[in-house]
């Protein structure tokens, strides 16, 4: 089951780094279909937030369509996130990591890779607005 | 309620029974003793006289120190602590959470120094030649239903002080100094007056005045040949004050007093006079709790 | 909201004490199956506006009402449980007869659930109350308070003498029972960071008045927190408070859109942020 943490400085909203956490789990593949998220009283009792917050994030989860609240029983993901490419295994991802291991080696910085990663992302989603 | 009440009270009220039962054995032990000596007044003389002097203080003193230990701290601790605020956020009134906590820690301790002026009143029996008039202070106030009612009444002015003025320490001396002022009034003023006091003239004479010996005399005084109340001056009497004071005008001598059978009936008149104060004070303490608490 | 429905709803209300006012002229509701947040400076009115709910003091002026009812002579509401900030329980007793205090007093006593709730915070039952550490004590006063099952619950600085765990530990205590049975809570403070992740709601207080109230999400969508050189022209919103150093100018603005004013770089406020200025703000007002 997935456990969550808050990140109180991170400026962004609790429910949001929840339901950020959720997709997060969904497309790394470590929450599947008919798995049971935790209910509201174990978050909270883990993380001593607010049972709202937690139940905010999970209607915003079930409005996407990710997740479905079966009346007493939990709330179920419905939908995996999951792409086989982002899965250890896939092609992108090995020759991400062959890039990766590239530009470490080579003269840039951890937090010099961070911005030119993010940079990039940046520009193709300039070009392509709608795109995710 | 009631458990947590004498929970919180227990300490204070075994120690004042305690102290009450203590008492009353020595007293009971001093009737036997006593009776036993009799008819050798002498004998009972010789061993009690230095006691039956002293006890009677110690008996005034005792309702005014059950008054300060076990009522000025019921509420006035509670509002030092501040468990006042968790006993009045209950499911519970504030009239039921005071008046219980009133009974549980009041109610034993009446019983037992009621009890106490009872057996009092019955062992000092042997001993009653060696002392005063018992309708005067302080015998009057130390034994029958009159101790128990001053108990009572310093318990009340105790916890209702403590209530008002939300300090034990104040409380207390607040109860000391009001008990001491109610004795006094009662005694001096009002007891007197709880029924005519026998009237009795008769031609002057010097020596003591003609009176059974458990009579509580309030007043005396002297009357000239018209029947009216003069008063006279023995300073400046040389030689035979008969000749003296007929001399001034004196005719006949008078005295008022109060016989020794009227007792009881005096005993319950004042006891219901304090228990009305009692009344009054705890009213008060009611008012207080519902218009002023916290 | 309709009338009646708020967990606490005071109009109007006003406490006048020897020395001046100590609430005056508040008018709120809570939402029930929230957790607010009570904010203000010392002496703002916090413990006076608890006190009230809990009818340990009545007002001068105004009602308050609690779950739609007055609060009257006949003790505290039954569905409410106040918590004072000296967490007031009986020094002599032990634990035990604490718990067992707490079922005398109350005809809906869930005895079980508090017991569950002490042994939780493993303090030992034979213990006097007297001997227990700051943290302990508190898990005894807010089992004590929760055992009365309440469904609104008012806490007046919970936190305020605990150490860290003993913070995530009493929170978690009760943000599991906001969750379970969907109890009202309302937390008061003056240390903000304590109540950021757990309140959804906010009630600030300063000087006795109500200065800003509301879900606590809404209300930061409702203010920018506007950064830029001290020379630009304000923004054309409500300035709530303007702060300017030698360069720099920090201004928050009520507004719900986008600013976009030249120049300016635009934040969304964090609650801090946000209490903080409107208090200050109110602090000028007093003393202009």
């Amino acid at each position: 089951m997935i456990e969550f943490r808050i990140d109180r400085r991170s400026g962004v909203a609790a429910y949001l780094q929840l339901v950020q956490q959720t997709r997060q789990a969904l497309r790394l593949g470590l929450l599947k279909p008919g798995d049971r998220l935790p209910t509201a009283k174990e978050v909270v009792a883990a993380t001593a937030m607010n049972p709202n917050t937690v139940l905010k994030a999970y209607r915003e989860l079930e409005r996407d369509g990710l997740v479905e609240a079966r009346r007493g029983l939990g709330t179920f993901v419905r939908q995996s996130l999951a792409r086989p490419e982002a899965a250890s295994d896939g092609q992108l991802r090995a020759e991400l990591t062959a890039w990766m291991d590239r530009a470490l080696s080579g003269a840039l910085e951890h937090e010099d890779v961070e911005a030119l990663f993010k940079a990039v992302l940046q520009e193709h989603d300039l070009r392509t607005p709608e795109g995710t | 309620m009631t458990w947590l009440a004498w929970r919180q009270q227990r300490l204070q009220i075994l120690i004042s029974i305690g102290l009450v039962l203590l008492t009353t054995a020595a007293l009971v032990y001093l009737r036997f003793d006593a009776a036993s000596l009799l008819p050798n007044q002498a004998a009972v003389r010789e061993r009690y006289q230095g006691l039956v002097f002293n006890m009677p203080l110690f008996l005034l003193a005792l309702p005014v120190l059950l008054g300060m230990f076990a009522g000025a701290p019921l509420f006035a601790r509670e509002i030092e602590q501040g468990t006042l605020v968790f006993g009045l956020t209950q499911s519970i009134s504030r009239t039921r959470w005071w008046a219980t906590k009133l009974a549980v820690a009041g109610l034993p301790v009446a019983v037992a120094v009621t009890a106490l002026g009872l057996v009092g009143s019955w062992a000092l029996e042997p001993v009653n030649f060696l002392l005063s008039s018992r309708m005067s202070t302080p015998l009057f106030e130390i034994q029958g239903t009159t101790i128990g009612a001053y108990t009572v009444l310093a318990f009340a002015i105790g916890a209702t002080a403590g209530l008002l003025v939300r300090s034990t320490l104040a409380g207390m001396a607040i109860t000391l100094v009001t008990y001491l002022g109610v004795l006094v009034v009662v005694a001096d003023v009002l007891r007197p007056h709880y029924q005519a006091p026998l009237y009795v003239a008769e031609r002057f004479r010097p020596g003591p005045l003609n009176l059974p010996s458990d009579a509580w005399l309030v007043g005396h005084g002297y009357l000239d040949a018209a029947g009216n109340e003069i008063s006279v001056s023995r300073i400046n009497c040389q030689g035979d004050i008969a000749t003296c004071f007929a001399d001034q005008g004196v005719v006949q001598r008078f005295s008022q007093f109060h016989p020794g059978d009227r007792f009881w009936p005096f005993q319950l008149a004042e006891s219901g006079l304090v228990l009305l104060l009692v009344g009054g004070l705890l009213a008060l303490g009611a008012w207080a709790l519902r218009r002023r608490l916290s | 909201m309709t009338e009646g429905s708020a967990a606490l709803d005071a109009a109007g209300l006003g406490k006048r004490y020897r020395r001046g006012w100590g609430l005056r002229d508040c008018t709120f509701q809570l939402p029930p199956g929230r957790v607010t947040a009570l904010i203000g400076p010392n002496g703002a009115g916090k413990s006076t506006l608890m006190r009230l709910a809990s009818g340990l003091i009545r007002p001068t002026s105004g009602t308050i009402r609690v779950l739609g009812q007055k609060p009257g002579r006949k003790g505290t509401h039954r569905k409410l449980a106040f918590l004072a900030q000296d967490k007031p329980l009986y020094r002599s007793f032990t634990v035990q007869e604490m718990l067992r205090a707490g079922a005398e007093l109350n005809p809906g006593w869930d005895h079980d659930y508090a017991a569950r709730l002490v042994a939780e915070a493993d303090v030992p039952t034979n213990a006097r109350i007297g001997t227990l550490s700051g943290g302990q004590r508190t898990r005894v006063a807010l089992a004590m308070a929760l055992g009365r099952r309440p469904a609104l619950l008012l806490l007046d600085e919970p936190l305020a003498d605990l150490d860290p765990l003993a913070r995530k530990e009493v929170m978690q205590t009760l943000m599991a029972e906001v969750a379970d049975m969907g109890m009202t809570v309302v937390l008061s403070s003056h240390v903000i960071a304590d109540l950021e992740d757990v309140c959804d709601h906010l009630l600030l207080l300063a000087g006795g008045r109500v200065r800003l109230a509301g879900d606590i999400e809404d209300l930061l969508g409702e203010h920018r927190l506007m950064i830029g050189s001290r020379d630009l022209e304000l923004p054309p919103h409500t300035v709530v408070e303007a702060r300017t150093t030698e360069r720099q100018a920090t201004v928050l603005v009520r507004t719900t859109e986008r600013v976009d004013a030249n120049g300016w770089e635009e934040h969304k406020p964090t609650l801090e942020e946000l209490a903080l200025a409107h208090l200050r703000s109110a602090r000028k007002e007093v003393a202009a």
